[in-house]
């Protein structure tokens, strides 16, 4: 684990390893000129934080349009807050001690392990956290539920939506995690069902900092580092 | 004469206890362990890797054998349940 991959990644040239380009909400999909205007504003920076997490964290797959500054929908009254928002399936390995813990546990282990490791990508252009058009962050864990059944497979999911100074605080030190988690808001879901809003614990977790898909290269002219 | 009524309501809470959720010590392992739940281990990487070869494992050969374990469209809330345009 010594080698370990992750956390921001460096391109130094060379071919490029690309994502699925439909990751990202087009432009021209968004319904106000707020939101366009944070598209095409922070286009690269949507484009590299589709990248890293393609060519970095091989073991997430990262949604169809699940990149993009949305709006959540859950705020009364609604209005034109825009949220960089990116929606990711932990694509992983069948447990019984994790399938074994209540969904509000599982809910906390998958925040602990994957919420401020992607607001940390999602803000590797620093001034996507400092400009007062981005309202907050929204990050979308979806993981297989196990459920032993022949049917079509069924996936939990936790929505976490943090405003912007919340997410500035924990990405200072100036907060941690488990205060992240009280100032959030998550909604949590079983298949299409929603379970509601729930109040998470939340620890920290070095897990994606260390792990490594065994034998695992990315491909050439992309570099993963610490 | 409640002594009877109760024994079945505390050796239901019991077993629910026991049963419908993590016990402390399972919350314990899946904590301390940071390596066991995520990961893509179970994924084959054999069109590359041949015998006595070194093993090396591509972001194309993970796509490939996540796509031959897909066991079809998931149930899962829809982005647009959760988020607007």
């Amino acid at each position: 684990m010594a080698v370990a991959a992750l956390a921001v990644l460096a391109i130094v040239g060379g071919a490029r390893a690309a994502p699925p380009e439909d990751n990202i909400l087009p432009a021209d999909q968004y319904t106000t000129d707020k939101g366009r205007t944070l598209g095409a504003k922070y286009a690269t920076a949507l484009r590299e934080l589709n990248a890293g997490i393609y060519n970095c964290m091989p073991w997430l797959d990262v949604q169809r349009q699940g990149i993009g500054f949305f709006r959540p929908k859950h705020m009364t009254p609604p209005k034109d807050d825009r949220y960089l928002s990116l929606r990711i399936y932990v694509d992983q390995d069948p447990s019984a001690p994790f399938s074994a813990l209540k969904f509000e546990e599982r809910a906390s282990a998958m925040f602990s392990r994957y919420v401020g490791e992607m607001l940390r990508r999602m803000t590797q252009t620093a001034s996507i956290l400092s400009d007062p058009a981005v309202d907050g962050f929204t990050v979308i864990v979806d993981w297989l539920k196990q459920t032993g059944g022949t049917g079509r497979p069924v996936r939990e999911t936790i929505a976490v939506f943090t405003e912007r100074p919340a997410a500035a605080d924990y990405l200072a030190a100036r907060a941690k995690i488990a205060d992240l988690a009280a100032r959030a808001v998550v909604f949590g879901y079983d298949g299409e069902t929603p379970l509601g809003r729930f109040r998470l614990q939340a620890w920290e977790d070095g897990f994606v900092k260390s792990f490594q898909v065994a034998n695992y290269q990315p491909d050439a002219g992309v570099t993963c580092r610490r | 004469m409640r002594r009877y009524t109760l024994r079945p309501l505390l050796i239901g809470a019991a077993l629910i206890a026991a049963t419908g959720c993590a016990t402390g010590e399972e919350w314990q392992i899946w904590r301390s362990n940071t390596s066991h739940f995520a990961s893509s281990e179970h994924l084959t990487f054999s069109v590359r890797n041949r015998e006595g070869a070194p093993t090396r494992v591509t972001r194309a050969d993970v796509a490939l054998a996540r796509q031959q374990s897909w066991f079809g469209k998931a149930v899962t809330v829809s982005q647009e349940q959760i988020l607007e345009r």
